[in-house]
């Protein structure tokens, strides 16, 4: 710190002062309650909403026909319509989305999972899955390679241990797997399609690294995955 | 309380002192700042064992702290705005000189962009290194380098703050 840095630093060391009041861990615990209470709420809410129209559906069946042998119900997934990026996630088992984009990605960089444009979604076992999309007007072939070299500039993300084709929606795909940082450990996974003039992103991690169980995880939320026409 | 939820109760007791001051720099209001650097904590919680495993923990809060405050001056109606009075109220009982102080570089940074802010109150004020600051801001160092130059030209502008920096002992 050179000398003009250490004048700086001690007059805003003078202009801060004190904080009135201390940030208490039962203050944030309250806040993470409620949140949790709000999101339970809006789950709850969904599936009496459900629940309410299957046994109309139900009830509607049973007067006008003989009673059907029983069958095993399955609750219905979870339908997320993302604000901005124009899909949406059937929810597999274990998923929620614990926040949406509050701001429309431009298409530079490389999100990642706590940045304000990324619609956020985590799994089973600590998976994360975020969503990001944006006009294009490369082929997925020349996206692809784009999402990659954001990768590593901004990440430092190693060339893909394997670009796989796969589908999304129906979709023509690629899968990319990298351990990200280099060595680290942490698997990464990167989805991207390129869909009527739009390039989705869809990616996870999970630092317990390449357990099978976390691919299999990402591959269930691909598969929940809509593409609006 | 098991173990993850006291390494994060440890962490707040600890921190939350850097944290609001920092925040305070940003925002330039306290209840602004327990606001922030609740919001980022709330965020940080439930994930706190992987972070904790992953990463420095105080760079991931720095980080959410960052982005919500980016987010919040973009969506709030009263998003600051570059001027020359500042609205706070005097607190009664604060010494002239430090009231002073307190005005100039309140000015002096709200003069600033908000990365050119976020890139000054976190390398000179929380002493983080480039690389760190370019890991909390997701950019590049080279970003952190220019950004700060180009912050610390505008402050050099500043007569007040020049006026204050002058009469600081060497």
């Amino acid at each position: 710190m050179n000398g003009m840095d250490r004048q700086l630093r001690d007059l805003l060391d003078a202009a801060v002062g004190e904080p009135p009041h201390q940030v208490t861990v039962a203050a944030v615990r309250h806040r993470v309650i409620r949140r949790r209470v709000a999101e339970y709420a809006a789950v709850a809410a969904a599936v009496i909403a459900v629940l309410v129209l299957v046994g109309i559906g139900t009830l509607g069946h049973a007067l006008r026909h003989a009673p059907a042998p029983a069958t095993r119900p399955h609750p219905a997934p979870r339908i997320i319509t993302s604000r901005y990026y124009g899909y949406t996630e059937a929810l597999p088992a274990g998923w929620r989305p614990p926040g949406l984009a509050t701001q429309r990605w431009d298409g530079t960089g490389s999100p990642a999972d706590l940045d304000p444009v990324t619609d956020l979604y985590t799994g089973p076992g600590g998976v994360e899955a975020w969503a990001v999309a944006a006009p294009t007007t490369e082929n997925l072939a020349t996206y692809t390679r784009t999402t990659i070299q954001e990768s590593d500039a901004v990440h430092s993300c190693p060339v893909p241990q394997t670009n796989q084709a796969i589908t999304i929606s129906g979709a023509p795909a690629r899968l990319l797997s990298l351990q990200c940082p280099a060595g680290s450990g942490f698997l990464v996974e990167i989805a991207v399609t390129v869909h009527d003039g739009t390039a989705f992103v869809f990616a996870s991690q999970n630092p317990t690294g390449t357990k099978a169980t976390d691919r299999v995880a990402f591959r269930a939320f691909l598969a929940g995955i809509r593409l609006q026409r | 309380m098991d173990a993850e939820a006291e390494g994060f109760a440890q962490f707040v007791q600890a921190r939350q002192r850097a944290l609001q001051r920092t925040a305070w720099l940003l925002t330039g209001d306290w209840a602004a700042a327990e606001d922030l650097v609740q919001t980022a904590l709330v965020r940080s919680w439930p994930r706190w064992e992987r972070i904790r495993r992953r990463d420095d923990p105080e760079i991931y809060v720095r980080r959410a702290m960052i982005n919500t405050w980016a987010s919040w001056r973009r969506r709030r109606w009263w998003g600051e705005r570059p001027s020359e009075a500042v609205p706070d109220a005097r607190a009664p009982g604060d010494l002239a000189a430090e009231v002073a102080v307190r005005l100039a570089v309140h000015s002096a940074l709200r003069s600033l962009t908000a990365r050119q802010r976020a890139v000054l109150v976190l390398r000179v004020f929380d002493d983080l290194s480039e690389a760190q600051v370019a890991h909390v801001l997701d950019c590049a160092v080279g970003t952190v380098k220019s950004t700060m130059a180009q912050a610390v030209a505008k402050l050099r502008e500043d007569s007040r703050l020049a006026g204050l920096m002058d009469r600081e002992p060497q």
